[in-house]
């Protein structure tokens, strides 16, 4: 688009791909995202120095901070997103709840103002009905949610939830919902423009998630027929008129049993998943975001677009499923990332990266497209197979398993499978390839390579042999072991 | 020579034959011809097997190797006979003595101490709160103890295995 682009980055993000593909990077603080990337002082500083006109926020951090918005606008920033009031009113999950209920988008039975403590969440908890989930007001993305079954762990989850919140949004408010089991979480990507235009750009299934986190969306929904599809898309329409919503956002809903379907939250900026909509509608979602935020005019109508073929995508996570999904830092010693026909990779991932505790395990996304459903599975396996990875571990082999489960090719999934998914067990076994145990090349391969240097040791060693501690050993060692 | 190598818990032992400027591993008694190539200036290795061709990155490090392929990353401990017979010979070390310390089963920043010097604590009470990848973890204690001493405060970075709690 002949942009110039400024990234911003922490003291440990310094070698990062986004750094190295800007045209201009500035440091903006230490590792901490309340010391760097969520403060907007230094943000702002950072965009009036370099002559910056306009801000895209991105998914994380402060894409969905009113207040960061505002700032911008103040500043004669052009926020590349919906007007910071939309943010607000989508924002604050319970206001968002109150206009969707008026604009007659179906909401779930929950409270209708934040709790004060401990007896105003237990009080609101026993209205609604266990189980309940509690959710951050200023929420979203599966942080600072806790599903509570049993009243007796309500107090604990409650001061988890709002610590969780205040640490990640800067706000403690909780709130509670009716918990509804086994619906599907199926989203819809709408996007509007300043001069009233709105249309939907269809939807995301989203039920495989474990925590609340999304792994795999795909789109279209397996699960969704014609008719549901349209109520749906203009129940999404209609919630995003509702908060006089500008740019690129996503209506989320929750399916349950019977097809009913419910609002769950907006979401006021670009997804995570928001490739497999592109891909299956042939559109540059961000492209389209500076567009609109520039004035432009939607360059389509609803009934332009037309679905095309299937996409899916998995995000890579640094987390060791075998290991109760326990975060990963390191050294990344060794990559390589797919491609081929129909494969596209978003990541940040590059050999010699060190992965740090400090921000979100996703490493990664892999999004296959394909003519039908069953090419795009195929394909997305294939991508799957041919990622090598060393030094962290991470959530590919669970992904690969899942794509081979006769439910998930079968369509029969809701948000609770993933997690009874990891339970059973069965993707801890290594695949069978090429006929052989899915572990044996690899020890073949490791065993190997340890005779090969017993070779290049014993080549070493003085004649008459035997002194473990010559020098020239050790030397030997240590130079096998780069 | 033969080879012990082991990987996620399962055992695996291996004979490597060159004959005729082949090389044949036998493992667990299935012979197979293998053709391993590292391929120059990358971490890459090629391995025929009886003519599959499999490929993995490869890093080896204290701990044994660590491979990633078509079929998952792994992590394989080989040892040979004779360093495994020597070991074997070592008298076995004695199980450690004294207080007992809480080691950090993630990286991660603590958020929050539970417990102070002097508490007892019970198997699976939360102790402390660990934050990583801004998720919040409960680190619980693992085992009826006596909280001895704290080793970490709140705002503590943490790498994976540090000790947190010392537990009497």
């Amino acid at each position: 688009m002949g942009i110039g682009s400024v990234a911003v980055f922490s003291e440990v993000d310094r070698l990062e791909l986004h750094v190295r593909a800007a045209d201009e990077a500035y440091p903006i603080g230490p590792p901490p995202p309340s010391q760097s990337y969520l403060r907007q002082e230094t943000l702002l500083e950072v965009a009036r120095r370099a002559g910056c006109d306009a801000v895209h926020p991105g998914y994380g951090f402060l894409s969905e901070n009113a207040s960061f918005a505002l700032a911008c606008e103040e500043a004669g920033l052009t926020f590349i997103g919906p007007k910071s009031a939309s943010i607000a009113a989508a924002g604050d999950k319970l206001a968002a709840r109150l206009a969707m209920k008026k604009a007659g988008v179906p909401v779930i039975p929950g409270s209708e103002r934040p709790a004060s403590g401990v007896e105003s969440i237990r009080k609101a908890a026993e209205r609604v009905g266990y189980p309940v989930v509690l959710k951050a007001v200023g929420g979203g993305g599966g942080k600072g949610i806790r599903v509570v079954r049993d009243p007796k762990e309500l107090e604990a989850a409650f001061r988890r939830a709002a610590s969780e919140a205040e640490s990640a949004f800067g706000n403690a408010a909780v709130y509670v919902e009716r918990y509804l089991e086994r619906p599907r979480h199926i989203e819809f990507q709408v996007l509007a423009d300043a001069h009233g235009g709105t249309v939907h750009i269809g939807e995301r299934e989203c039920s495989i998630q474990r925590r609340h986190q999304k792994l795999l969306e795909e789109s279209p929904s397996p699960l969704l027929d014609g008719a549901l599809r349209a109520r749906m898309g203009e129940a999404a329409v209609k919630a995003a008129r509702a908060v006089g919503y500008v740019n690129a956002g996503t209506v989320e809903f929750l399916v349950d049993r019977k097809g009913e379907f419910y609002f769950l939250e907006m979401n006021t900026r670009i997804q995570v998943e928001h490739p497999v909509t592109e891909m299956v509608y042939g559109l540059d979602l961000v492209r389209l975001q500076i567009r609109i935020a520039e004035g432009e005019k939607l360059p389509f109508r609803q009934q332009d677009l037309v679905p095309k073929g299937h996409a899916i995508e998995v995000r890579l996570t640094a987390e060791d499923p075998a290991a109760g999904f326990l975060p990963e830092t390191g050294v990344v010693h060794s990559l390589r990332l797919p491609d081929g026909p129909g494969i596209r990779v978003d990541s940040h991932l590059y050999a010699g990266q060190r992965i740090t505790p400090f921000y979100d395990p996703m490493i990664g996304k892999v999004i296959a497209w394909g003519p039908d459903r069953g090419v795009a599975i195929a394909r997305l396996r294939r991508a799957l197979l041919e990622l090598r990875l060393v030094g962290v571990k991470s959530c590919a082999p669970l992904l690969l398993a899942l794509l081979g489960d006769a439910r998930f090719v079968r369509g029969e999934v809701d948000t609770f499978f993933l997690e009874e998914f990891v339970r059973e067990g069965s993707w801890r076994r290594p695949p069978e390839l090429a006929g052989l145990p899915g572990r044996l090349p690899a020890v073949i391969v490791a065993v190997l390579h340890a005779h090969a240097r017993q070779g290049a040791s014993r080549a070493v060693l003085p004649p008459e042999g035997g002194a473990a501690s010559s020098p020239w050993l050790d030397a030997g060692r240590r130079e096998a072991m780069r | 020579m033969k080879y012990f190598a082991e990987t996620d818990g399962e055992r695996y032992e291996c004979i490597i034959e060159a004959r005729n400027g082949e090389t044949f591993v036998v493992v667990n008694g299935i012979r197979y011809r293998a053709d391993l190539r590292n391929v120059p200036g990358s971490a890459s290795t090629t391995l025929l097997l009886d003519g599959r061709s499999f490929e993995f990155a490869v890093h080896r490090h204290e701990e044994g190797i660590d491979l990633s392929g078509a079929a998952g990353q792994f992590l394989v401990k080989v040892e040979d006979e004779r360093t495994r017979a020597a070991r074997d010979r070592a008298p076995a070390a004695a199980a450690p003595r004294g207080p007992r310390i809480l080691k950090s089963v993630m990286p991660g920043i603590v958020r929050e101490v539970l417990v102070k010097p002097g508490d007892a604590v019970v198997k699976g009470q939360p102790m402390l709160i660990l934050e990583a990848m801004k998720m919040q973890n409960e680190i619980r204690a693992d085992h009826d103890a006596i909280v001895k001493a704290l080793l970490v405060e709140p705002g503590t970075a943490v790498e994976k295995g540090a000790a947190l709690v010392e537990l009497g």
